[in-house]
């Protein structure tokens, strides 16, 4: 950005939320300017740190005007470069906007603002509505509860209700012409109980990953919370056995949260949690003894009885639909539910870095899928490292192979990426879309839409976001 | 060890910004959910721990230039060692240490501020912390019967510290604690005019050199006066003499233990019997030096094992405050017959700083009270009357800030309140 457009931009911006509240300082904007993964780093031109909606409307206002770029950011912890502004410009921290506006017990809905987190959520509830729950990532509780909805994630209930766009029950927009838009029953009532009877505008926004408006409300369902819970888990010798306990639990639709592990991700994970070690570098192979998959199973109940009678229910499914296959289990554990699995994440950066490709994708394909992303692990010579969630009872499936790597070996750098461009191309010709999608995957994905399917996001784009200043470069990017 | 040293722990941080907050499983209240004071003050993610280890990465690249908005983040920090405890609760890497080295390496690269030369320089040519100071060193004792470890043999040295000897009103806790432990029957000494600072605010600063002449100069002394135990009622002194002496293997056999720590010893042992009735009902502040970073040094020394992430052998113990100082002083307080010990949400290794740390006071005290004030508004929230310490920075700092910004909470020293029942 030329210098005297920067100064004059800078000085606007300190007009609308005051100069402590901005910042050029190299060391502020130098962490904005990569992430977790290996994408290119890019610094913005200033960060922006608003707390009112009159402030935001003010700063987008001000840069469609000038045509300034704009980053929506919460945590950049979405394992995508999602945040790094490619084009510069100014990156919009929502962290100060973090008021939890609303929660309806008898609706069982909340009503945030962006920055409230997950971390701040549970404490909320915990404290305030004890009978109620959200649903959580494995992603630490700085993770923006709004962030995670917009990317679509994949969280404790997913087995139950599908990705974290799916809950979403109402939501406020600001456009880039500074215009505040309301979707769902909230735009029409005080209630924001859902977004049906409506056309579903709110299609415009999630999924887009910021690049068609910033969200400033939204309504996200709650649920009671159960009083007693467990996790049983299942131990596969083979991905085939895996397969088939997994089809066998999904159909009982029992479960909150149904999960599976390469064997040796879950050995190191386990180890994280008494703070020993065991790296994933050089390749750790299962022995023949060893388990191939570790499959868990997320159950609750109201009472003691129900619970047991559905581990019971559960175990008779597997017992009935998996005779003949060699597996470990099934042993019953504490649910993980209550609490983040922070120890993991020591595992997961060891090395400062975190990669992998992530995606959804059917049921029908998962075998075959699974098999041929370990093996291109196998073909690198890295740890089988997959981690699948059963969403929404079985309609769908979260795929991912994690991917924590050593940001300071150029060698493994390199494997890395060229086992994830491996792997895109293996789970896209499978059927399976790469999720939270990173801009070289979205180049990627666009190679085998239709023609009218780019017209459409692009038009889509267009209308929403006419100067292209919301995190540009990325969905319905515009042909250069 | 250098910045450099620490490069794998800084690349480690993922950015969890767990560093910012108590953890969530030891979280009581949302309002008090902020752990380090320098986030929630300036909000830019380089002021956390994880926006400082990317900072210190940057620095090794070259990629950030020294001006005065660099040193503006690395000093506004109370190096309170709270983002390192919170980071720990997941992780096994190192925070704090990379902070004080990125000063450390501003200080070699001669990037220094004004306020903390001013302050050094009184160091190197006066042997304290305190520039201008005007009372002498040993003034405190003055009619106090005490040895001077200088001419007499005692197995007990009592340093006051700097913050002690220069402020009148610190006096009488000094006072006090002679005082007790000639009550109890111990063999004390102080060095008096003798004395010499203990060089660990020096290195918190940034400035290690002064840190090891200090430690070389205190030890001679100490191992001249044949004295077993160095006892000190300042958290920084007690960080300085227990752990930084050790880590940089100047401390040798003696044992260092915080009045706290020798005066509910003694309570234990009978020595002391706090008899009198003290009614109040009172809240205790966890200064850091003697909390989370109160914990013994651990020595280590390995190398990652090649071609592995972050393994190291032998295997790597790290020091996450489960150790620091916690129960002496609340036992000490308990002791106290009509005391009533309310906690606050923030407390031992999630214990949010006085603000005065890291040179702080020096270069920012509208930062430190602004940091005092938060910790004031929390004691409130406990019903107490008062706010208790175990240190003299904080005791100053929350003194300073009520002065400025009001409150009706009284601030005592642990041991003031000892000596009243006693
Ligand atoms: C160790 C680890 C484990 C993880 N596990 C999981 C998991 O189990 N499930 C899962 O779903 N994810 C997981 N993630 C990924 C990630 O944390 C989430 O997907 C998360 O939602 C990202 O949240 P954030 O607050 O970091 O958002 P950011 O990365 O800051 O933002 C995400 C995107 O949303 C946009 N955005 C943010 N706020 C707004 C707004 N108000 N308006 C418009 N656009 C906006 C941003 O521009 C960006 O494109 C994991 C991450 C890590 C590091
Ligand atoms: S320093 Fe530790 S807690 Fe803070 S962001 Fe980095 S890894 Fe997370
Ligand atoms: S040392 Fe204290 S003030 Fe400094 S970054 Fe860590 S927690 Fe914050």
């Amino acid at each position: 950005m030329i210098e005297a457009v920067k100064s004059a931009l800078v000085a606007n911006l300190e007009k609308i939320v005051g100069s402590e509240f901005v910042s050029t300082n190299p060391a502020d904007l130098y962490i904005y300017s990569y992430d977790l993964t290996p994408a290119e780093p890019n610094w913005p031109d200033v960060v922006v740190l608003p707390q009112s909606i009159e402030e935001l409307q003010a700063i987008i206002s001000l840069a469609n005007k000038e045509k300034v770029p704009v980053t929506p950011y919460i945590a950049g912890g979405n394992v995508g470069g999602l945040t790094i502004p490619l084009k510069g410009g100014i990156t919009l921290d929502l962290k100060r906007m973090n008021r939890i506006i609303e929660v309806s017990e008898t609706d069982m809905y909340a009503l945030v603002e962006p920055g409230v987190t997950f971390g701040q959520i549970k404490a909320y509830l915990d404290k305030h509505h004890p009978t109620l729950m959200y649903t959580y990532a494995f992603s630490p509780p700085s993770t923006g509860v709004m962030a995670n909805a917009i990317v679509q994630g994949l969280d404790n209930l997913s087995f139950r209700y599908g990705a974290a766009s799916h809950w979403v029950s109402g939501l406020e927009v600001l456009l880039a012409t500074g215009e505040l838009v309301r979707i769902g029953s909230g735009a029409a009532s005080k209630s924001w109980q859902a977004i049906v009877p409506f056309p579903e505008l709110d299609g415009l926004f999630l999924g887009w990953q910021g690049t068609t408006g910033v969200i400033t409300k939204m309504a996200v369902s709650l649920w009671p919370k159960p009083k007693h819970s467990t996790a049983l888990s299942f131990m596969a010798m083979d991905l085939d056995g895996a397969y088939a306990i997994l089809q066998a639990v999904i159909r009982t639709r029992i479960p909150d949260d149904l999960i599976g592990t390469s064997f040796a991700l879950n050995k190191v994970s386990q180890l994280a949690y008494e703070h020993k070690k065991m790296s994933m570098y050089p390749a750790v192979y299962r022995t023949q003894e060893e388990p191939e998959f570790v499959i868990t199973a997320e159950i609750t109940g109201n009472t003691e009885n129900e619970l047991k009678a559905k581990v019971e229910a559960v175990k008779e499914a597997v017992r009935e639909k998996c005779k003949g296959i060699k597996m470990m289990g099934p042993d019953t554990m504490p649910s993980t539910t209550a609490a983040f699995p922070m120890q993991a994440l020591g595992v997961l950066s060891s090395g400062g870095g975190l990669m992998w490709v992530g995606s959804y994708g059917p049921m029908s394909a998962w075998l075959e899928t699974i098999k041929k992303g370990c093996e291109l692990q196998d073909k690198y010579d890295i740890t089988r490292s997959c981690y699948t969630r059963i969403m929404n009872e079985g309609h769908f499936a979260g795929l991912r192979w994690m991917l924590p790597y050593d940001k300071e070996d150029p060698e493994l750098v390199k494997r890395i990426n060229d086992l994830c461009a491996e792997q895109l191309d293996l789970i896209l010709e499978m059927g399976y879309m790469p999720y939270k999608t990173p801009v070289w995957a979205v180049r990627k994905l666009e190679e085998r839409v239709g023609p009218d399917w780019l017209k459409l996001h692009r038009r889509v784009k267009e209308m929403l976001d006419p100067n292209n200043i919301f995190n540009p470069g990325r969905w319905g990017m515009p042909r250069e | 060890m250098a910045l450099e040293d620490y490069r794998s722990d800084m690349e480690m941080c993922c950015r969890c910004s767990i560093c910012k907050f108590v953890p969530l499983e030891k979280l009581k209240e949302i309002q008090h959910s902020y752990v380090c004071p320098s986030i929630a003050r300036y909000n830019f993610h380089t002021y956390a721990g994880g926006g400082r280890m990317g900072m210190g990465i940057a620095m090794l690249e070259k990629e950030l230039e020294y001006d005065g908005k660099l040193l503006e983040v690395v000093y506004n920090c109370q190096m309170c060692g709270a983002c390192d405890i919170s980071c720990k609760y997941a992780m096994d890497m190192e925070v704090l240490e990379p902070i004080n080295e990125i000063r450390i390496k501003c200080v070699e690269d001669g990037h220094t501020v004004p306020a903390l030369d001013g302050v050094i320089n009184s160091l190197r040519k006066q042997g304290t912390m305190v520039p201008g100071a005007k009372a002498r060193r040993g003034e405190w004792a003055k009619g106090l019967d005490v040895k001077d470890i200088t001419r007499q043999k005692a197995k007990v040295i009592y340093h006051a510290g700097c913050r002690v000897c220069y402020d009148e009103d610190m006096w009488r806790v000094a006072k006090a604690t002679v005082t007790l432990l000639h009550k109890a029957g111990i063999d004390v000494g102080i060095a008096g005019e003798n004395e010499s600072c203990c060089g660990g605010r020096a290195y918190q600063m940034g400035y290690k050199e002064e840190l090891l002449n200090q430690a070389k100069q205190n030890m001679e002394l100490i191992k001249k006066s044949g004295a077993e135990i160095l006892v000190t009622g300042c958290a920084d002194c007690y960080c300085a003499f227990k752990v930084l002496y050790d880590k940089f293997g100047l401390k040798d056999d003696l044992e260092v233990l915080h009045t706290t720590e020798y005066l509910a010893r003694l309570i234990k042992e009978g020595k002391l019997k706090p008899t009198k009735k003290v009614e109040t009902k009172v809240t205790y502040h966890d200064p850091c030096h003697l909390g989370r970073l109160g914990e013994p040094y651990i020595h280590w020394e390995g190398k990652p094992v090649p071609g592995h992430i972050r393994i190291f052998g032998p295997p790597k113990e790290f020091r996450r405050g489960t150790y620091g100082i916690y129960e002496p002083p609340r036992d000490v307080l308990k002791s106290v017959p009509g005391l009533e010990l309310v906690e606050m949400d923030r407390i031992k290794e999630y214990a949010w700083c006085c603000g005065a740390g890291g040179g702080v006071k020096e270069t920012n005290p509208e930062f430190a009270r602004w940091t005092a004030r938060e910790r004031i508004d929390e004691a409130e929230s406990t019903g107490a009357e008062a706010i208790v310490t175990a240190c003299p920075g904080c005791e100053r700092n929350f003194k300073d800030t009520i002065k400025e910004n009001g409150s009706s909470l009284k601030v005592y020293d642990v041991v003031e309140l000892l000596e009243k029942a006693t």
